[in-house]
């Protein structure tokens, strides 16, 4: 599933939502929502965990946008991006230390079908991939972000972006589960 | 195949997303708390102080600390003072000490056996004995420094600056000076002088201005103001060497520096009979000869060895005639001795024939005082008896004849002057309140005590310096106004020599000169 998202920012958007019109708040939930919440579930966070991000990314980019020079849609997703990623990163830290796999009864993508049985080994593959590569992962394959808007919402450059995608595709490939799935 | 192909790496990834529903049934919860959070009260603007505010607020906090500093009135600053020198501001009269500062409008006064030398900036006074000067102005912004001398003697190095004025106030006139170095002897009965010994004086008087260059003097009076030679005494001697006088004060830029005498090389340059009775102290490192030279007239003294000597050495000016006289040899000298002591040294203790004379003690001035009496003449640093206030009494015990005499003359000395010690009987404060002073003082009352002269003053008196034979009022007790007329003292410029003073057996009488 890709996500467009416009490059330019709206001024008049970002002024609504300065001036905490429900509606302009409303159109963009919507829009960024379903983008944090499957980043955080990409990332390994069950749906509560992974709403709870998105909700807590919401709630504090109301508190701190009129601080913040976030004039452009693609900023404002960037920055919820990072504050999710660091929610998660704390919860995974208080929890178990590290993020659990893709719940896989869960997750059912509607766009792509895969069955059942490749799906568990990915999700195994992608445990424990290092957060970076995951991330990565997340943002290019589940989120349907190109290199580019990866490198602006993980404040990456872009090869490093693809460097991370290369080794994150090849750990997948080297993977013993999948491997194993193959035969 | 051993490897997935890539693509279905990717398309499984993509199929791994969370599917729609899931996230629609979530993003409605979501949005609930988003949209409690929106209807809530925005939270009041917490004012946040800016990085730039606390740096403005320093920064305007300095500058009005530096402007209130510059605007505020700079202040004279003692930097040595000997004797018991009183400055008074407003009501309050307080006894000088080093470090005090002093205030636009301060009177200092300075007894008859002290000084105090003041900073202002970097301009240096000295206001000598028996003398009183006024702060009338001190400011930075325009840099004024205006001082009005009402008597006495004052000494003025102003700092080299054409954009400021620094002047001295007379009765009879104005001195300004141009980066320059003058003395100002404003005297009872006397023409106000002003000399220059470098640089430049404006001299503005009701009666004329005149422009008093290095090495000249005018006299301010009715007259229009003449500007006259004043030739200074110059004295070379090895480098090195240190010209210090009766009152310990010594001719350099330090803190008790002696008026009316410069440092210039290797030598010095004298204000005429402003200082007479000097020490050069030199340091040697084998025995030779020191060479001194007095405006041409050359002197050798040898010294036997290493070591740091004194030199007393004696100037008399008459007119253009220079009288130098050496006393004795070098004598040798503790090497830790201060120069800039302002007690005088035990070297200064004078020689009999240096007793001075009964117009030449503090009584004189009293008598002048306290009678009002403009004839009287102020005894000048030579020859006033502050220097006797150390006396070895050591020394004094070598001599019996000599500490009679000398014993009058530190009695003379301590003794407090009535108009500036209100006690009589306080020893402490006729010396001048000084711990190490006091401490000397002591030992004179316990010599004096044990060495009781017939003829000798009470202590309290405050004309105790007469000497018995030599004063018409010594074998009583003298009162204030039986002191010699103080018409009868000798001018400045006609100080008899030393060997002149008449002997204690003769009737004294200043006018044999």
């Amino acid at each position: 599933m890709a996500h467009s998202g416009r490059a330019d920012g709206e001024p008049g958007d970002i002024a609504r939502l300065l001036a905490r019109d429900e509606d302009a708040w409303r159109a963009l939930h919507e829009r960024e929502f379903q983008v944090l919440y499957r980043f955080a579930r990409g990332m390994g966070a069950d749906e509560h965990l992974a709403e709870d991000c998105a909700s807590e990314a919401f709630i504090r980019l109301l508190r701190e946008l009129p601080k913040r020079r976030l004039d452009t849609e693609r900023s404002i997703r960037a920055w919820l991006l990072v504050v999710c990623r660091n929610y998660l990163r704390d919860q995974f830290r208080r929890s178990h230390g590290a993020p659990a796999p893709l719940d896989a009864a869960h997750a059912a993508s509607e766009s792509v079908e895969i069955d059942p049985h490749t799906r568990l080994a990915l999700e195994s593959a992608l445990a424990p991939l290092p957060e970076t590569q995951r991330e990565v992962l997340v943002m290019r394959f589940m989120l349907g972000m190109t290199t580019q808007q990866v490198a602006h919402a993980s404040g990456r450059g872009v090869k490093a972006v693809e460097s991370l995608q290369h080794r994150a595709l090849a750990a997948l490939r080297r993977s013993s589960v999948l491997r194993k799935e193959d035969r | 195949m051993n490897e997935r192909p890539q693509q279905s790496i990717e398309e499984a990834l993509a199929g791994l997303a969370a599917p729609a529903a899931e996230v629609e049934r979530y993003r409605h919860r979501s949005w609930y708390k988003l949209q409690s959070a929106l209807r809530a009260p925005a939270p009041a603007r917490r004012w946040q102080l800016p990085v730039w505010r606390p740096l403005a607020l320093a920064s305007a906090v300095a500058v009005a600390a530096i402007a209130f500093f510059a605007l505020q009135s700079p202040r004279a600053v003692v930097a040595a003072v000997h004797g018991e020198v009183i400055a008074t501001v407003g009501e309050q009269r307080l006894t000088l000490r080093p470090g005090d500062a002093l205030p636009v409008g301060a009177s200092i006064t300075t007894p008859a056996n002290g000084w105090v030398a003041l900073r202002v900036g970097a301009d240096r006074m000295s206001v000598d004995v028996s003398s009183t000067l006024i702060l009338r102005e001190l400011s930075r912004f325009p840099a004024r420094v205006v001082t009005e001398q009402v008597t006495g003697r004052t000494w003025h190095v102003p700092a080299h600056d054409p954009g400021r004025v620094y002047a001295v106030r007379t009765d009879s006139g104005e001195a300004i000076a141009r980066g320059t170095a003058f003395l100002v002897v404003t005297l009872p009965g006397t023409p106000v002088e002003v000399m220059t010994v470098e640089g430049t004086v404006q001299v503005d008087a009701p009666a004329g201005s005149a422009l008093v260059s290095a090495g000249q003097l005018v006299r301010l009076g009715a007259a229009p103001p003449v500007v006259e030679d004043s030739p200074s005494t110059r004295l070379d001697t090895a480098a090195g060497a240190s010209l210090i006088d009766q009152l310990g004060r010594s001719c350099e830029a330090g803190s008790a520096e002696m008026p009316g005498c410069l440092a210039s090389g290797n030598g010095f340059v004298m204000l005429p009979n402003v200082a007479t009775d000097l020490r050069i102290k030199i340091e040697v490192t084998s025995a030779g000869t020191v060479k001194i030279d007095v405006d041409g007239q050359r002197t050798e003294v040898s010294v036997p060895g290493e070591g740091t000597f004194e030199i007393k050495l004696n100037l008399r000016r008459s007119g253009t005639e220079l009288e130098v006289e050496i006393e004795g040899g070098a004598e040798r000298v503790e090497d830790d001795e201060d120069d800039t002591d302002e007690t005088a040294e035990p070297s200064d203790t004078p020689e009999p024939s240096d007793t001075p004379e009964p117009s030449e003690t503090p009584d004189a001035d009293e008598n002048d005082d306290e009678d009002g009496d403009e004839d009287g003449e102020t005894p000048e640093p030579s020859e006033t008896p502050g220097a006797d206030e150390n006396e070895d009494d050591e020394d004094a015990d070598e001599d019996e004849g000599d500490a009679e005499d000398r014993d009058d003359d530190e009695d003379a000395t301590e003794a407090p002057r009535p108009s500036e010690t209100p006690d009589l009987n306080d020893d402490e404060d006729s010396s001048g309140g000084r711990e190490g002073e006091d401490g000397a003082s002591d030992e004179d009352d316990e010599d004096a005590d044990e060495t009781p002269k017939p003829s000798s003053t009470p202590r309290p008196s405050p004309t105790g310096t007469a000497k018995p034979s030599a004063t018409p009022q010594a074998t009583k007790t003298p009162e204030p106004s039986d002191t010699p007329e103080p018409s009868k003292t000798p001018e400045p410029d006609e100080t008899p020599d030393p060997d002149d003073t008449p002997k204690p057996e003769e009737a004294p009488d200043p006018d044999d000169d």
